[in-house]
């Protein structure tokens, strides 16, 4: 159902555009949601779940468009995550994946991969550890090291064949620790 | 004829004419001519400058055609009004709540920006030579403070002190400002439990006593107005904090009558020292136990009418060096920006300096997390990262790849985190120097063009870190989440403020902090919400405050401007 409903928000952003997203959002709520990504302090999860799902358009409008900073597109993602993950799930997927966003973005993606797609994320995630930009590798290698065992077990694997100062490896220690401490049959 | 019978005949007759402040960089208690009969002239941070009006009470007690209107500092009768046309002059009809529109303070004007001899210059200051950190380390460093000619101070080492132990020092004649810095050691306690919540153990000397008596005190109870105390002092940064005076409209009246010479005391205390008397519920709520080595920094001279100011950047970063910052024009808009900021503020940025750091301090730091709960430890890597700040007379500023926040929605991106209100000025290397700015949006120059953009990344960078260095200059938000009055710390009464229930939509009235003292979800005001042109629903257009939005203008008031400029690392030109 989850995946469902992320395809029919990806189609529907890409058949109406970021522009037209943005002019179904209420007045009131475009006031709030422009306020938010513009705090300088952090905003959280309470103060987005506040604001409400009619916030999504505009979060998804703003998250995929590439006039509005990296970092203003980064908020946007994580709010859309809380308010509305179904309408996050496609963003997330595309962002992370396109090697032209800029790295924050792409980390920011990656970083809320794991609680908009739950066990979706590895087949996202395991094939970023090998990605050009060492801040996506960083942050996928720390974001499978969240989801357990089995993303543990790709990160590790990954290290082995890179050097120790690479952010993979350093992440991997981590996870060695983690993986001594599951009973052997379920590794 | 603008003041119309009716207003005269209610309660309020107005700023101008009837009715003007006289010193306007410091608001005045004096209407002149004075007030008419049976009205006051009340002059604080919702009136500044000075208008006559009479106080009310719960909302009764004001002429027909007037509304009892709660504002920042009490219950004041205004007049209602249906436009700006019915209004005394000097006053212009806005909103106010539940009491309808009526006739307000226009919000007060910002300060005119101050010409600049020269544009910053930019240079390359090559690699900074620090050794990889093998453990958690809390320097206890000396000042720089070496006022150029004129000289317009002296450093007091007043050296290591217990908590509770009281200490004397000299202020000279002539004497405008001094600040206090106070390092603590290695062993001190970090944390303080307050009400349940988790502060940093901040240090505060108090109380601070002139030869002819008391001179401050922190509070026991917060009923007084912020922009009436001498000091404002807020726990921000662990162990090691400064407090300039002045940093408020109290403060600013005092520095410029000049202060007493001769001897002084302060006492050596602590956030956890003082909940003895707050009861915070700390179980070592009043502990003597931490130590103190402490400073202080002494200004002479006055409030100068423009000062200079110099940066430190280094680029924490696997994307920009100190070479290519120099040439690049994202990084030229970004210093242009600031420097119209700190223009506004009466102050003229002259030399930027990029550093690059070593590659074991940029795999460490490039991508950094911060939280409250980091920023209560000198320990955490955010805390750590100010220390590699090099010896000097200038703000430092950390320009890392990102800055994260573990607790916020997954993906969250900052764009800036101060090290303390204000920093440790001219003790660099300290944990609670400085300030951590994200260069993630530097090279996005998409949605640049001749204005102020939030959709271009150089000026986005740009306000970020003019923002943070107003911290570390000494400046607090102007407007907070929940508005002016649901939070109390803004101690300059010429800056706008937001009071929520007054300026919010009346669908989100109740849930306004200033309406319900817990209310479950508090409404939050917005950048359009403190836009409306009043004292009591502005500020949206300032460089402090709480947001970076498209109305941002960067602007400073007066009384910002001369806190700034009175810290130890502003130079008067």
């Amino acid at each position: 159902m989850r995946e469902r409903l992320a395809q029919l928000g990806l189609v529907a952003a890409l058949v109406l555009g970021p522009r037209a997203w943005s002019e179904t959002v209420d007045t009131e709520v475009r006031a709030r949601v422009e306020g938010l990504l513009g705090a300088y302090r952090s905003v959280t999860v309470a103060e987005w779940r506040a604001v409400g799902p009619g916030a999504a358009p505009l979060l998804q409008a703003v998250a995929r468009d590439p006039r509005a900073v990296p970092t203003r597109r980064a908020r946007a993602l994580a709010a859309l995550g809380v308010v509305q993950p179904e309408a996050a799930a496609p963003v997330i997927q595309q962002l992370a994946a396109d090697g032209t966003v800029p790295a924050v973005l792409r980390s920011a993606a990656v970083d809320a991969a794991p609680s908009v797609l739950g066990a979706g994320a590895l087949n996202l995630l395991v094939p970023l550890l090998r990605d050009r930009e060492p801040l996506v590798r960083r942050h996928s290698a720390e974001a499978l090291a969240s989801t357990g065992v089995g993303g543990c077990q790709a990160v590790v694997a990954e290290a082995r064949t890179r050097p120790a100062s690479d952010p993979v490896a350093r992440a991997a220690s981590r996870c060695e620790a983690q993986l001594r401490n599951v009973p052997s049959r379920d590794r | 004829m603008r003041i119309p019978l009716s207003c005269l005949l209610v309660v309020l007759a107005a700023l101008g004419a009837a009715c003007t402040g006289t010193v306007p960089n410091l608001g005045s208690a004096v209407c002149t001519p004075s007030c008419p009969g049976g009205l006051s002239c009340i002059d604080n941070a919702d009136f500044p400058g000075g208008a006559c009006t009479s106080v009310c009470s719960s909302a009764a007690g004001c002429p027909t055609g007037s509304a009892c209107v709660q504002l920042s500092t009490g219950e004041f009768c205004l007049p209602s009004c249906a436009s700006g046309d019915g209004c005394p002059t000097g006053l212009v009809c806005g909103n106010a709540g539940n009491a309808g529109r009526v006739c307000l303070a226009a919000a007060a004007a910002p300060a005119s920006a101050t010409s600049c001899p020269t544009q910053p210059v930019a240079s390359n200051g090559g690699t900074i030579a620090v050794p990889e950190y093998t453990g958690c380390v809390q320097p206890i460093v000396q000042s720089t403070y070496a006022p150029a000619p004129p000289a317009i101070g002296s450093t007091l080492s007043l050296g290591a002190h217990q908590v509770g132990e009281t200490v004397q020092f000299q202020l000279p004649p002539g004497t405008s400002g001094f600040t206090v810095v106070s390092q603590g050691t290695a062993t001190n306690v970090e944390r303080v439990s307050v009400f349940g919540g988790i502060l940093p153990n901040s240090p505060l000397p108090t109380p601070i006593a002139s030869p002819d008596g008391a001179f401050f005190a922190y509070p026991t109870s917060f009923d007084q107005a912020p922009s009436d105390r001498m000091l404002t002092w807020s726990p921000i940064s662990p162990v090691t904090a400064a407090v300039t005076f002045p940093n408020g409209t109290a403060g600013l009246r005092k520095a410029a009558e000049g202060l007493p010479p001769g001897t002084w005391s302060l006492t050596v205390s602590d956030l956890l020292h003082e909940c003895g008397v707050l009861a915070c519920g700390d179980p070592a709520s009043g502990s003597t136990s931490n130590q103190y080595d402490v400073t202080v920094l002494t200004r002479s001279g006055g409030i100068p009418e423009r000062g200079a100011l110099d940066l430190a950047v280094y680029l924490v970063s696997g994307s920009f060096t100190a070479a290519t910052a120099t040439s690049s024009d994202g990084f030229r808009r970004m210093l242009r920006r600031m420097a119209d900021d700190f223009a506004r503020a009466g102050i003229c940025l002259q030399s930027v300096t990029y550093y690059d750091v070593p590659p074991w301090a940029r795999t460490r730091w490039a991508s950094l997390a911060v939280s409250e709960a980091l920023a209560a430890d000198p320990c955490s890597d955010y805390r750590q990262l100010l220390t590699l700040a090099r010896p000097g007379n200038v703000v430092s500023l950390f320009f890392v790849d990102e800055i994260t926040e573990p607790n916020a929605p997954p993906g969250t991106q900052l764009v800036g985190y101060d090290g303390a209100i204000p920093g440790v000025s001219t003790f660099n290397g300290t944990t609670a120097g400085g300030a951590v700015v994200s260069s993630a949006d530097i090279t996005s120059s998409a949605g640049c063009g001749n204005a102020f953009s939030i959709s271009c990344g150089p000026d986005v960078v740009g306000e970020t870190a003019a923002h943070e260095v107003g911290h570390a200059l000494g400046l607090f938000h102007t407007t907070e989440t929940l508005g002016a009055s649901g939070e109390d710390f803004d101690p300059i009464a010429d800056t706008p403020q937001c009071l929520c229930s007054l300026c919010v939509a009346a669908s989100a009235r109740a849930s306004c902090a200033d309406q319900q003292s817990a209310p479950a979800q508090p409404t939050v005001v917005d950048g359009t919400d403190c836009a409306q042109g009043t004292q009591a629903c502005g500020g949206a257009d300032y460089l402090m405050f709480w947001q970076l939005t498209d109305l941002s203008g960067g602007n400073v008031s007066p009384q910002e401007g001369q806190v700034m400029r009175m810290n130890p690392l502003v130079r008067p030109l």
